[in-house]
């Protein structure tokens, strides 16, 4: 009996929306809260991961991310879309992330920083073109990365959230809270810079 | 339409997010112009390579980690560093900044407004205290040198009697607003400062709409709830009912 009565919870869970999920957790289900680890962690650690390109920080960074969400279940509301609530705060923490980054190399401007310097907080060298027999798919996607890394963050921040992963332009205006204007203009001006860093990686024939 | 103004299209066109007005321009220029129809493509392809980027997974003891850390009491409460970056962090600060550089440009507007600049102009030409007050009463009217004249030291002891009672009436009023809007204010502030990370990287100033007149004030959450812990989500109205 307490085996089929564990099954029929977990396809309830199976079937809840993610706000109905985190509404149990708030009422203090673990379960519940095991179910959103699930459905998000992936995400949360891809996003993390794209903002700071660095595995092992992102790791700790999306746990933190988790511990937040339990730490402040109660304080959710579910009129609040729940994939907007937690990307907010990623996007928060990793913001956070690349400022002490940006503090400890005793720099004071992160987007001067970086556009000043390429980069320097950041753990690769400079982009540097090569031959194009030299390349495979995942040199290009380590190019891509480091090309993310090296755009100012409020760029980058944009274009992970709407190219990588998939956010409409209503929920990255909500998470980083700008105007939808500001949202495309950002989206934009991030995809030229990229544009103009991974050039010679560009494949035309796709276009 | 120029180069500029077609580069600032391009996100748009590749998504089909754009108008036909601004699609019409968009094409004619692309069609006149070789280096903006490259930078089309390579803007298509570069869409292409984002999207395509592989999904980073977390490790194989994410979950472990993690429950290992909420078990440890990580879950339950911010370590003291956490809570001294959330009090000293820039985002917090910002609204300090603002408020310091509204201030000063208030002070700098009313100084360069015909206002003030006559101010300071009697400021600054005006002699020593002892030799002015001779000049303003000789300046004045003899019908009517109260206007001028200081205030007599038995209307200051008044006024001064009459103050305190006054604000003893305010305080006094029997209202809830004193005990409910003053102390949930207060409360407001503890709870922005708990964890600006959840609630946004700003934190404001809420509840900013409780007091609607003397005897009408919203508070928000559930009846009974604490309205402190109840944080505001300004796409909503539901939570929110109004107490007589």
């Amino acid at each position: 009996m307490p085996s089929e009565l564990r099954v029929v919870k977990k396809l309830e869970l199976a079937e809840l929306t993610d706000e109905d999920v985190m509404e149990r957790c708030a009422l203090g289900s673990e379960t519940a809260f095991r179910a959103l680890v699930q459905r998000y962690r992936s995400r949360i650690m891809n996003l993390v991961c794209r903002f700071i390109n660095d595995r092992d920080r992102a790791e700790e960074i999306s746990q933190e991310v988790f511990l937040r969400v339990y730490r402040n279940r109660e304080r959710y509301r579910k009129s609040g879309k729940f994939s907007t609530w937690i990307f907010t705060i990623a996007v928060n923490l990793t913001k956070n992330e690349i400022r002490s980054r940006v503090r400890h190399k005793g720099t004071f401007s992160l987007d001067a920083m970086e556009e000043d310097s390429g980069g320097q907080g950041l753990a690769f060298p400079d982009l540097k073109p090569l031959p194009d027999e030299d390349l495979n798919a995942s040199e290009i996607r380590r190019r891509v990365a480091e090309a993310l890394e090296k755009i100012p963050a409020r760029y980058r921040e944009a274009v992970v959230l709407r190219d990588i992963e998939g956010l409409s332009y209503e929920e990255v205006g909500e998470i980083l809270r700008i105007p939808g204007g500001t949202v495309r203009s950002r989206i934009n001006r991030a995809r030229l810079m990229l544009k103009e860093r991974l050039k010679p990686y560009l494949n035309l024939e796709d276009a | 339409m120029n180069c500029r103004s077609a580069e600032s299209l391009f996100s748009s066109y590749v998504e089909d997010e754009i108008s036909q007005e601004e699609r019409r321009g968009l094409e004619a220029h692309l069609m006149g112009c070789r280096r903006c129809s490259l930078a089309m493509r390579e803007m298509r392809s570069m869409v292409s390579l984002l999207e395509r980027m592989p999904e980073v997974k977390p490790s194989s003891h994410f979950d472990d980690d993690l429950f290992a850390r909420i078990r440890s009491g990580e879950g339950l409460r911010p370590s003291a560093m956490e809570v001294i970056r959330e009090l000293f962090s820039p985002a917090r600060l910002r609204p300090l900044y603002l408020a310091g550089a509204g201030a000063c440009a208030v002070v700098l507007a009313f100084l360069v407004s015909p206002v003030g600049h006559g101010l300071l102009r009697t400021t600054v030409s005006a002699p020593p205290l002892n030799a002015a007050a001779p000049q303003i009463q000789s300046s004045v009217s003899p019908s009517a040198p109260s206007a001028v004249t200081a205030p007599a030291p038995t209307a200051l002891a008044e006024r001064a009697a009459t103050a305190p009672s006054s604000t003893a009436r305010l305080g006094g009023t029997p209202s809830r607003r004193n005990t409910s809007v003053v102390a949930s204010a207060a409360r407001t502030t503890l709870a922005a400062d708990r964890d600006s990370i959840v609630d946004g990287s700003i934190p404001r100033q809420r509840y900013s709409d409780e007091i609607i007149n003397d005897q009408f004030f919203i508070e928000r959450g559930r009846e009974g709830q604490d309205p402190a812990v109840v944080p505001v989500n300004e796409t909503s109205d539901d939570g929110v009912y109004i107490i007589f």
